[in-house]
């Protein structure tokens, strides 16, 4: 019985995260004559991470919406002098923070464009391995140094503009899903260097590592999802155990993260995918809205 | 092994020292060149060339394409050596103290001459030069135009020019006029609709951008591609690497791209 409610709660997951994949791609198009969509809804941000040059994307990233903002040139001077361009990362931050203490990382089980690819590339037939938990905070330390830090105060040029370095060096979600698209469809207007073939190797291995481990980009790699983790840790909807938990450990074995909810079911990892719910035999496991209380 | 996220992380920030490295290859040498002022100072200029090439780059600080090709300009110039003068001559800025305040961010290299807007109209004149920016000049040790482009080059086309200033030949000219229009304003702004419309007549229905300040993305957009920050609603024409300054109206606009033809 706990099988099958996990079937059906797996069926109705991923037609959450199709549903939104398609409502945010709606310019199609755009894959085939190889174009953005620069429409005004690119104003908005996608919750999730998914490349603003997606050829079918109609919305942004928000991450790479952030280092491109704090990697404006003279963007301290725009922010304090309150130049409209500049305050435009308040509304990112505030994007991000909300969604956080709502939900956590809900979105990344729920809607995100590329943990929705590793779900499906994990299904591919292979060898399976566990993940090393110890590579688990380098995605915070991506999020500080690569997102935050160096496009907000490194200038290679003095007075010029910053790099958004996420995006620039290591974002395989922007080379699979915006790169590699856009160089196909017209290879001529590119001068592909340095820059796309490691981004590129970067992306085939993260690609491949999703084959044989479950979501290792999401437990290792994205900033977004730290950024949301942290929030996590207080936000208002969140899993719950309740004390009839008989601490069977089945849980752990369906978290896409390697999270045991039963120990620690305010994690900073959890995705509120919710298959530990349906798996649970005693039904000790559920999602809840609280308000700071400690679950 | 408790740390596996350190070396992960290190592995990630390989490419920042060859991205940073290659910046500074790039970078105008981090600090200018002379700035001079006035026809005078640049005949001074040609005058003590002492036969060797000159190559000329006109160009103004609003011109995306003409700021991009100034470091390959210091490439090349920092490749030619003493066999050749490089000049960069700011004929687009009225106002001195925009140049002055871009180099403060954008350090050149090479020498700068900033001409008024009347010596501009005078120098234009002596070298018959389109509306367009950028437009180089190579000239012979004789001081003999050898090579003209109209539009950014690249590090190829100049090096080429300027050995061939030194050995009698001309660097080949590239064809091609794809007109290209970018439409800044605000979306309801009907200044803003008739510049769109006139855009569509010359540059067709993909030939044109619209970028709205207020929108984060657009507004880096036009940081990107060096569009002024300021003095919108505006349209500027672009074709073949080159860009006419920006304009307000419609008429305006229909006559830069006569003028471009």
């Amino acid at each position: 019985m706990h099988r099958n409610r996990l079937r059906n709660q797996g069926l109705v997951r991923r037609a959450v995260q199709f549903s939104a994949l398609l409502a945010t791609n709606l310019h199609l198009s755009g894959w085939v004559d190889g174009t953005i969509y620069t429409g005004g809804s690119k104003a908005f941000f996608i919750p999730g991470l998914h490349c603003y040059s997606c050829p079918s994307s109609i919305l942004a990233c928000p991450l790479g919406s952030l280092q491109s903002l704090l990697a404006a040139p003279n963007f301290w001077g725009m922010l304090a002098t309150g130049r409209p361009d500049a305050l435009v990362v308040l509304s990112v931050i505030g994007f991000i923070a909300f969604l956080g203490f709502l939900a956590g990382r809900f979105a990344c089980g729920w809607i995100c464009p590329f943990g929705l690819l590793q779900d499906l590339l994990y299904r591919i037939p292979s060898p399976k391995f566990g993940f090393q938990d110890s590579l688990r905070p380098a995605k915070y330390a991506l999020l500080f140094i690569l997102v935050l830090a160096l496009p907000a105060f490194l200038r290679p040029v003095a007075g010029g503009a910053g790099d958004p370095w996420f995006c620039k060096i290591v974002c395989p979600a922007g080379t699979s899903l915006a790169g590699w698209p856009l160089v196909s469809a017209s290879p001529a207007d590119f001068q592909l260097g340095f820059l796309f073939w490691w981004k590129s190797s970067i992306a085939i291995l993260i690609l491949l590592w999703a084959v044989t481990v479950e979501r290792p980009f999401c437990r290792s790699l994205c900033p977004l999802g730290a950024a949301w983790g942290l929030m996590g840790r207080v936000s208002l909807f969140r899993m719950r155990v309740a004390e009839s938990c008989i601490s069977c450990g089945k849980c752990q074995n369906v978290c896409p993260m390697g999270i045991a909810i039963y120990r620690e079911p305010g994690s900073s990892e959890c995705i509120r995918c919710g298959k530990c719910a349906a798996i649970c035999p005693v039904g000790a496991i559920s999602h809840t809205v609280s308000s700071g209380e400690k679950p | 092994m408790k740390a596996l996220w350190i070396p992960l992380v290190l592995f990630l920030l390989v490419p920042l020292p060859v991205v940073l490295l290659s910046h500074h290859s790039h970078d105008l040498s981090g600090e200018n060149g002379a700035l001079l002022s006035g026809i005078g100072a640049l005949d001074s200029v040609l005058a003590a060339a002492g036969g060797r090439p000159v190559l000329i780059n006109f160009w103004a600080t609003w011109c995306g394409p003409c700021v991009r090709e100034l470091p390959v300009l210091q490439e090349v110039a920092n490749t030619a050596g003493n066999n050749a003068v490089f000049l960069a001559v700011d004929i687009g800025d009225p106002d001195l103290s925009t140049l002055e305040s871009f180099r403060e961010g954008n350090p050149i290299g090479i020498d700068v001459v900033w001409l008024n807007p009347v010596e501009a109209e005078s120098i234009a004149s002596r070298y018959s030069l389109a509306d367009v920016l950028p437009v180089t000049l190579v000239l012979d040790g004789g001081g003999f135009e050898t090579s003209r482009a109209i539009g950014a080059r690249n590090y190829e086309w100049f090096l080429s020019a300027v050995e061939g200033a030194s050995s009698g030949a001309e660097a080949e000219e590239e064809d091609g006029f794809e007109v290209h229009v970018y439409v800044v304003g605000s979306v309801d702004d009907p200044a803003v609709a008739a510049l769109l419309e006139a855009s569509e007549e010359i540059a067709g229905p993909e030939g044109y951008d619209f970028l709205d300040p207020s929108v984060p993305e657009d507004s880096i957009r036009m940081a990107e591609a060096y569009l002024p920050m300021g003095g919108w609603p505006y349209a500027q024409l672009c074709a073949g690497g080159a860009c006419m300054p920006p304009v307000g109206t419609p008429e305006e606009l229909h006559a830069a791209f006569e003028n471009m033809r």
